[in-house]
């Protein structure tokens, strides 16, 4: 029996097609902008594709697709890390447009902490900066990076932006160093949330884990043990896929 | 609600209303007018023949009456920062405006602010002092962070000082009998309430009437016809049906939303019900001591915001199993800092939610509907 | 010994402190003041300080200790009196005394009266002086002088050196500064370069610092350290609106100011409510 997993976020959906509860296949594309005609063929084209296949969808834009079963993000962050590294209770999750932290076991939601108010927290932050140098997410390298020199002060996205422009016009930095100096922030601004949880290591997801090098990067800036885990971007739509053989 | 109870609201109301500009038609007070944070020791005012009231309350009662939003604004436009508290910014416009559901307060002889809920209210007192030109006494009260006995001297002394100086304001002299009366008065208040609030986990109590009623604890603990409304709130709660055990126990961990209909998101909350709450909890004084001083320093220095984070802990994860309570709604309104950690280490999942008790244009109903669902998703699929 | 201490509450007479001047590598705690948010950050993680000492003041530094609870650094909450009058100063008084009395039990040392006299000379010469730069402002580089002070008050008492800033224009428009302690040192650059001339100030560590009388060292020398404290211009945690506005106005007359510039931060409560009235 075949499941898909559905995790619309803001910048992805991601997928996860299973079958009889194990992973088959994995793949994800650009969110679109009018969502509801998106998803209506996306779905059909699943269906015909993995007949009979239950689909399960989360994220934000879950509402735009019609007729299925819907879980609530964390939820299926919380099923997708039990069910591929459920040793690991922390998982620290940067998306596009929030932050959380939650603490699951076997694969059970214990505990969240969810930051929404800030987009100087939030992968958009890194988004719209990359858009403006021009740069590219899969060239970014933080592999070794020590803690970047340049300091934003800032702890609006919008004002940092403002910022980049101005430290750019006074000194030329590198990109990469622009770049490191911003995904820095983005981990600084998460800090707040690992407060709010005991543990001395966490699992990251979300975009920023697919960045290479992250894991020592992130540790640098936060104090405290980050793993990465191959599609650890995954792990949502893991979850939602889960769902169907779960029994509750 | 029985009549008697209904009655003896009424009575309440009417009395503490009574020289608000809507009901005093230009009739000033006999007696000398106090303003005063919540958890000062009104007792001494009472024994003295001194009207107190409570600016903080009247906020709360303008927000119930829909009217805080232009108070608010006119409150920013007189500079005073918007992200100040609520209740601050809100009596501040009332003032600028002369505007309220009730009018406004009875001019005040005097301002007496007191630390042992927060740092900020004396600093609002401050600008009122400004506005009436009147004295401002401040009570410091350091709570945890000395040892007792030290704490006793300065509160006690400090106590002592204010008689004083009541006593020349009011020309009356405090008389130790009448003042230990009026402690007996406010601990039969505390003791009846508390026998209401403990209900909370097992009978089918709405939290509503809690957050409005508590309301006589805080503006008339001293008054014998609050013990006498608490004496038949409890034997009218004693007869109501048991709680739905079925419905997901959750904490009210904050302030009521005065300006919701109900004081809390109900329509957020369909499949739970409220089961406990500390704010419901803050004005059970504890007056123990030998004399009428040690009485009212155990009791207002050692309120609930004014203990050291341990016990704030302890207090709230006692409070929080007692309840039953498997969740907890957090509420973080725009300044209030100490509240805020106080729900650190409570042990069950929490939904944090970004609102304020004055302010509804504070509160993003999408985020608060979408945290208190995944609260019941992280509660129900154990 | 190295005590970071945050206010100038903090008895410097009782040991050598290291005032908190900014740390740059903190996590915000959203809902505080960056002042105590940055200090808590310092504490926790820069190994260079072994103890804390701050003021339960202001509702920032009143949960202070509710971060510090699981270092086993020195973390001591002083209890700095809400008001000021001689209940405060004798609570104060006695509050300085356990201060000393917990130093001396923590680190295992034993702090003598003498010792104590004779940091309160030094103190009393040392604030003479500032006082007498804070007198000439308007003939000095305001950036040099404040941070000249900052960097005296991050050195032991016996290391401190009194700043000696440049001359500076001063044709500038005349301004005061109303504020808490300036972390940011980057706003002097800016009111320079804005070629403005700062002639007075209320901050904590200028203008307030410069109002301390000298401490009285014969009789109850606890007393006399709270006295000499509690004497200084006041803050607007110690809840005398009046008097402060009374003081700022007088100076700013007589210094003929042609502007007040008022450095607030956000989740500062008693600034802003200072600034409204």
């Amino acid at each position: 029996m075949y499941s898909v997993g559905v995790d619309v976020g803001s910048t992805y959906t991601k997928y996860c097609v299973m079958n009889n509860g194990s992973i088959e296949k994995l793949f994800c594309e650009k969110t679109p902008i009018r969502q509801k005609e998106f998803f209506e063929n996306k779905i059909d084209e699943l269906i015909s594709e993995y007949p009979n296949a239950e689909v399960v969808s989360c994220g934000y834009g879950r509402g735009n697709i019609l007729s299925v079963k819907r879980i609530n993000e964390l939820t299926a962050l919380a099923r997708g890390v039990g069910y591929v590294c459920p040793k690991y209770e922390l998982v620290l999750d940067i998306g596009g447009q929030d932050t959380k932290i939650i603490r699951q076991e076997n694969g059970h939601l214990k505990e969240f902490f969810v930051n929404d108010k800030c987009a100087a927290g939030s992968g958009i932050f890194l988004s719209n900066v990359l858009n403006m140098l021009g740069e590219d997410f899969d060239s970014i390298d933080v592999t070794g990076a020590k803690e970047p020199e340049i300091h934003l002060s800032s702890v609006c996205a919008v004002f940092a932006q403002s910022e980049i422009v101005e430290i750019i016009a006074k000194s030329s930095p590198e990109s990469a160093e622009i770049i490191n100096s911003v995904i820095w922030q983005i981990f600084k601004k998460s800090a707040p949330l690992l407060d709010k949880v005991e543990g001395d290591e966490m699992l990251l997801s979300g975009g920023l884990s697919q960045i290479k090098g992250i894991s020592d990067f992130a540790w640098l800036a936060l104090g405290k043990k980050v793993i990465t885990v191959p599609d650890s971007r995954f792990f949502s739509a893991i979850g939602a896929a889960i769902t169907v053989f779960r029994e509750e | 609600m029985a009549q008697s109870a209904i009655k003896l609201q009424s009575s309440l109301m009417r009395e503490y209303y009574k020289y608000f500009s809507k009901y005093a038609k230009g009739k000033s007070p006999e007696k000398k007018v106090a303003w005063v944070t919540a958890f000062t020791p009104v007792e001494i005012l009472e024994a003295l023949g001194i009207l107190y009231y409570y600016p903080e309350s009247y906020a709360a009662v303008i927000a119930a009456s829909e009217r805080e939003q232009p108070l608010l604004e006119k409150s920013e436009q007189c500079f005073l920062c918007r992200d100040c508290c609520s209740y601050s910014c809100c009596i501040e416009g009332s003032l600028e405006l002369d505007d309220g559901p009730r009018g406004t307060l009875p001019m005040p002889d005097i301002l007496i602010a007191t630390n042992n809920q927060c740092n900020t209210l004396p600093n609002w007192w401050n600008i009122l002092a400004e506005r009436y030109g009147v004295p401002l006494i401040v009570i410091d009260y350091p709570g945890e962070a000395i040892p007792r006995e030290r704490a006793y001297e300065y509160v006690s002394t400090q106590h002592r000082d204010l008689v004083a100086r009541l006593e020349e304001l009011s020309g009356n002299k405090l008389d130790e009998n009448v003042l230990a009366h009026y402690i007996e008065n406010s601990q039969e208040s505390v003791c009846w309430w508390k026998k209401i609030a403990e209900a909370l986990p097992n009978k089918e109590i709405k939290p509503t009437a809690l957050f409005d009623d508590i309301s006589y604890l805080i503006t008339a603990r001293c008054n014998p016809n609050t013990a006498e409304l608490y004496k038949a709130v409890s034997e009218e709660v004693n007869a109501l049906p048991d709680a739905d055990k079925s419905l997901i126990p959750l904490f009210w961990l904050g302030y009521p939303l005065w300006y919701h209909p109900e004081r809390y998101l109900s329509e957020c909350l369909d499949g739970f019900r409220i089961c406990g709450s500390n704010y419901i909890t803050w004005w059970s004084l504890d007056y123990s001591g030998r004399d009428v001083y040690e009485k009212l320093f155990s009791a207002y220095n050692y309120t609930f915001l004014n203990l050291s984070q341990k016990t704030r802990t302890e207090r709230l994860t006692k409070l929080i199993r007692d309840s039953g309570a498997v969740c907890a709604v957090t509420l973080h309104n725009k300044s209030c800092k100490c509240d805020f950690v106080s729900a650190k280490d409570i042990g069950i999942p929490q939904a944090e939610l970004e609102i304020d008790m004055i302010d509804r244009s504070f509160l993003s109903l999408e985020k608060a509907k979408k945290q208190i669902d995944l609260l019941k998703e992280t509660v129900c699929t154990r | 010994m190295k005590i970071l201490s945050l206010s100038g509450f903090v008895p410097e007479q009782i040991c050598d402190t290291i005032r908190f001047t900014g740390y740059s590598a903190g996590t915000s705690i959203s809902h505080y003041c960056g002042y105590a948010s940055d200090y808590i950050s310092q504490v926790l993680n820069d190994a260079s300080f072994d103890g804390a000492v701050f003021p339960k003041s202001c509702d920032s530094s009143r949960i202070i200790k509710s971060y510090l609870g699981q270092t086993d650094k020195f973390v001591y909450q002083l209890p700095v009196p809400a008001r000021r009058d001689e209940i405060a100063v004798n609570y104060f008084a006695g509050e300085i005394r356990a201060y000393k009395e917990a130093v001396e039990e923590h680190y295992g040392v034993d702090i003598a009266n003498i010792n104590i006299k004779d940091r309160i000379e030094a103190l009393n010469k040392r604030n003479e002086e500032i006082r007498a730069l804070y007198e000439n402002l308007e003939e000095k580089s305001y950036s040099e002088y404040l941070r000249g002070i900052h960097k005296m008050l991050a050195t032991p008492l016996n290391e401190q050196s009194i700043p000696h800033p440049g001359k500076t224009n001063t044709g500038g428009k005349r301004v005061y500064l109303v504020g808490s302690f300036l972390t940011s040192e980057g706003i002097l650059d800016t009111l320079e370069s804005s070629g403005l001339n700062v002639v007075g100030d209320n901050l904590t560590e200028s203008g307030r610092l410069a109002s301390i009388t000298p401490c009285k060292t014969d009789g109850d020398i606890y007393k006399n350290i709270s006295e000499s404290i509690l004497s200084a211009r006041l803050s607007p945690t110690q809840n005398n609106f009046g008097d402060i506005l009374e003081r700022d106005l007088k100076e700013i007359k007589e210094k003929k100011v042609k502007g007040v510039i008022f450095l607030t931060q956000k989740y500062c409560e008693p600034y802003d409510y200072l600034y409204s009235v």
